[in-house]
């Protein structure tokens, strides 16, 4: 389930009640599923360990503090971690960054593999990969700048050496390619 | 609202990819609550950045499980030990209570046509429902299941109303104290899953439920006791705190379905928006189907207290006139108003 597959409106729902009636068995279980989705994300994102457990810590506590944040008519569980933890990762690079700038630090070097990590693809992941693929490469790549590096679209035309307008539209198209082919597959992540 | 529709519109890929600044996102934010166009071309997004997601997977080290469990333990108490915790301390201001009566007061009426004594034994009854199952190693009596109807709970309690009249007040207190203190006993041993036991609730023909629920019944009927007690005496009434609040509405919702279901209220399932508000309140969509109906709108929105939802499980308010508001379908709101009141033990 979870990984593997598209998403479980029943199992999302019934997760939810549980966590909101303080049933701790189903926090467990939400975490053996998506923990790889969480932590891998904000390990993409942060590319620091440290940073990517905290923020592991961070969304599943919120999680259990706050169940009722989620709702499940709006989405799958995957989506709703997956979006706290976009956020709380870009945010952390954001910080990290704006810190680096004060204090004239170089920036760190890429994280090296754990070797304890491993990689976690389950059938939605091999098919994103490969709506990823066969994008233009120009969307492709704003689209990795800005979601998997954490740049703003502001940084990603600069990045590019492109106008900021086009940066937007070729954030906007890919993405929208990206769900129209996921929706005609019927991936519903 | 329109005004600056183009502009979000240009920034929303950049904004499902939170590739935005702070004021922009927050530009986005606002527009999209009263935008149906471009909220559901967010969503449409909102699909692919989720996909996005799931390309980068990595098993987290092993050990990040029990910090993170621990994490949220620290943040927020288990059902299970807020459960038995609350019970504990409701048992001990009914205890209370019940110690300060006078002879007169303990055969003053309190609902029904029972006493404060018969109150008591009624509770013994129902505690003892429970406690029968969790007895020595947990064995279960056999049960003839003809005797698995909703009318056990009843004979229950009029078989342990007979046998306790005419005994001393301070017996029927004493016993069930007694019976209370070895139910949190047995509760609070630390066999490991004891709190997911799945266990029958007074009410045999709800579906069984884990130990951690059964002790929330067990709090709320002691707490309403507690309060039935105190309001024949002409004291204040006695409210459950925000947490007991929050356990109660949780128990109800939990088995709300299963109530309307057996209120025959699922032909054909309409789902109502229960919103209550106040302390221990939240925003729920109850539904009596079995399996996921596709998602409709709910038939009606119910908006009342959370602590007088409490009241009305317990059945010590009276579907009608409970302050309550209603939009939407009147008919699926009574419906499960009414279902509300069959969630207590009396």
């Amino acid at each position: 389930m979870g990984q593997l597959e598209s998403s479980h409106p029943r199992w999302d729902k019934e997760v939810c009640e549980r966590l909101v009636a303080g049933d701790e068995a189903a926090l467990g279980e939400l975490y053996d599923e998506f923990s790889p989705l969480v932590y891998g994300l904000a390990v993409r994102v942060t590319r620091d360990w440290a940073a990517a457990q905290d923020i592991t810590q961070e969304v599943f506590v919120r999680v259990w503090r706050d169940p009722q944040a989620f709702d499940p008519a709006r989405g799958s569980w995957r989506r709703w971690l997956g979006i706290m933890t976009h956020r709380r990762a870009v945010d952390w690079v954001r910080r990290s960054a704006a810190r680096r700038r004060r204090t004239a630090e170089a920036a760190p070097p890429v994280a090296a593999p754990d070797p304890e990590e491993t990689a976690v693809a389950g059938s939605v992941a091999k098919s994103v990969q490969a709506a990823v693929d066969d994008l233009p490469a120009a969307q492709r790549e704003a689209i990795r700048l800005a979601y998997f590096d954490g740049q703003t679209y502001r940084q990603v035309a600069e990045t590019l050496g492109i106008p900021e307008g086009t940066a937007k539209s070729r954030l906007w198209q890919g993405l929208r390619g990206l769900a129209t082919r996921l929706q005609a597959e019927g991936i519903e992540p | 609202m329109n005004d600056n529709h183009a502009a979000v519109t240009e920034l929303l890929g950049a904004w499902a990819l939170d590739a935005c600044s702070a004021e922009e996102t927050a530009t986005v934010e606002g527009h999209l609550a009263g935008c149906p166009t471009c909220s559901a071309e967010a969503d449409r997004l909102g699909r692919a950045t989720a996909g996005l997601a799931t390309t980068v997977a990595v098993l987290p080290p092993a050990r990040l499980r029990g910090a993170v469990l621990a994490g949220a333990r620290a943040a927020r108490p288990a059902a299970g030990e807020e459960a038995s915790a609350g019970y504990a301390a409701w048992v001990d201001r009914f205890d209370m209570l019940l110690e300060g009566l006078t002879p007169a007061q303990w055969r003053e009426r309190v609902v029904h046509d029972w006493t404060v004594q018969d109150l008591v034994a009624h509770l013994i009854a129902t505690d003892e429902l429970l406690v029968a199952q969790l007895g020595a190693g947990g064995a279960e009596t056999p049960e003839d299941p003809a005797e698995l109807d909703g009318t056990l709970p009843v004979r229950r309690s009029a078989a342990s109303i007979g046998e306790h009249r005419g005994r001393p007040p301070g017996r029927t207190r004493g016993a069930w104290r007694a019976q209370a203190d070895r139910l949190l006993r047995d509760a609070r041993s630390n066999t490991p899953g004891a709190l997911d036991r799945q266990v029958r609730l007074a009410d045999p023909r709800l579906p069984r439920q884990p130990l951690r629920t059964a002790l929330v019944q067990r709090l709320f009927e002691t707490w309403i006791h507690t309060d039935d007690v105190r309001r024949v005496l002409g004291g204040p009434p006695a409210p459950p705190d925000e947490r007991h609040v929050a356990l109660i509405v949780a128990f109800g919702l939990r088995l709300l379905p299963a109530a309307l279901r057996l209120a025959g209220a699922d032909r054909p399932p309409r789902s109502a928006r229960l919103l209550l508000v106040g302390p221990g309140g939240g925003d729920w969509t109850i539904s009596p189907a079995v399996q996921d109906a596709p998602a409709r709108p709910p038939a009606a929105t119910v908006t009342m207290e959370a602590v007088e939802f409490c009241y009305l499980l317990g059945n010590r308010r009276d579907p009608v006139s409970v302050p309550h508001r209603v939009e939407g379908d009147p008919a699926v709101a009574a419906t499960l108003l009414r279902a509300a009141t069959t969630l207590g033990c009396d």
